[in-house]
């Protein structure tokens, strides 16, 4: 009678253990898989184009007027639809200022201060949301323009961040 | 009697220890959700890479992303660029809802986990923010794409 007592409980112990174990397993199991997307391929269409990713900007010796390249968007086509651009946003970087057009730039020395506007847009008044369109397979570029004062020596810095928002919605809906 | 006793005690640490060992699993699993970590990546050999030199960055995403059981069902986010590393961000209003890994040149973001917290039921108008960076993970610059996530 004690010895089918004891095997009983042993029994019992092997079993919680085996049932831990499994349990241990399992939750390790859900653990791991519960960060696995349930992802299922939908064929779609998909808004494709170039922009050019860095604009420089740069002034010559003695003189206010700033040149830039002009950013260029390129709509790839294998979307087939027209893409825009919606927004434009200069931010500028940390220690530099943006000043209105209109600003006299001759009497600024050493201040890391520039005006920019592109069309008859100034900056110095926030984003320009006049819409841009490129149709498939054209190109849209936006020309720059600005102002800064003189430097005693060469600056070489990130003066700013354009950023572009293109908008492919209202032709993919 | 005292034999039979240890034994119990010794089998009630064990299976003490193993749900230690399991809560510290799941607690450790769970916590290292990196940005990137669940996303559904794919390589693709055969698109041509858009060559950097030129000062162009190529972005291909889709306009209209169907989000299922918490998941982006087709984001198709794709890095075809020559040593360009690409980053995708998801803002609604000022919530970001999506946060991926840098992308590699050649990759294709196919779908992730989304935060669907504050995305309502139909079609959600968000902007995807793409940053480019060198390969040595130096920011260059950043796109904002208007889309739509459309929660069925």
């Amino acid at each position: 009678m004690k010895y089918k007592q004891c095997k009983s409980r042993h029994i019992a112990s092997v079993a919680a253990l085996i049932l831990c174990c499994a349990i241990f397993s399992a939750v390790s199991v859900y653990a791991d898989t519960a960060d696995i997307p349930v992802y299922a391929e939908i064929t779609a269409v998909t808004a494709d184009f170039e922009i050019t990713e860095s604009v420089r900007m740069t002034s010559g010796e003695a003189s206010t007027d700033l040149e830039f390249d002009a950013v260029t968007v390129t709509n790839n086509d294998n979307y087939g639809k027209d893409i825009s651009i919606t927004k434009i946003e200069v931010f500028p970087a940390e220690g530099w200022r943006i000043a209105t057009a209109d600003t006299d730039f001759s009497n600024i020395h050493n201040q890391r201060v520039f005006s920019i506007t592109t069309a008859e847009h100034d900056f110095a008044s926030g984003p320009c949301t006049e819409i841009l369109t490129a149709g498939p397979g054209e190109s849209v570029s936006v020309p720059f323009a600005g102002k800064t004062g003189t430097f005693s020596q060469d600056i070489c810095e990130q003066a700013a961040v354009i950023t572009i928002t293109v908008d492919t919605v209202e032709e993919a809906l | 009697m005292k034999k039979e006793r240890k034994v119990y005690i010794v089998i009630i640490i064990i299976l003490l220890l193993l749900l230690l060992a399991s809560l510290t699993a799941v607690i450790v699993l769970n916590s290292q959700i990196t940005p990137g970590r669940t996303a559904v990546i794919e390589h693709n050999t055969e698109e041509k890479l858009t060559d950097n030199s030129q000062g162009q960055v190529r972005i291909k995403i889709s306009p209209v992303v169907t989000v299922k059981n918490d998941t982006m069902q087709n984001l198709n986010f794709c890095n075809y660029n020559e040593d360009r590393l690409l980053r995708c961000k998801l803002r609604l209003d000022n919530h970001y809802i999506y946060e991926s890994g840098f992308v590699e040149e050649g990759d294709i973001l196919r779908g992730d986990f989304i935060e669907t917290e504050h995305l309502e039921p139909g079609e959600n108008q968000v902007l995807a923010e793409v940053y480019y960076y060198t390969p040595d993970e130096q920011p260059v610059g950043q796109t904002n794409v208007k889309i739509v996530l459309n929660m069925v």
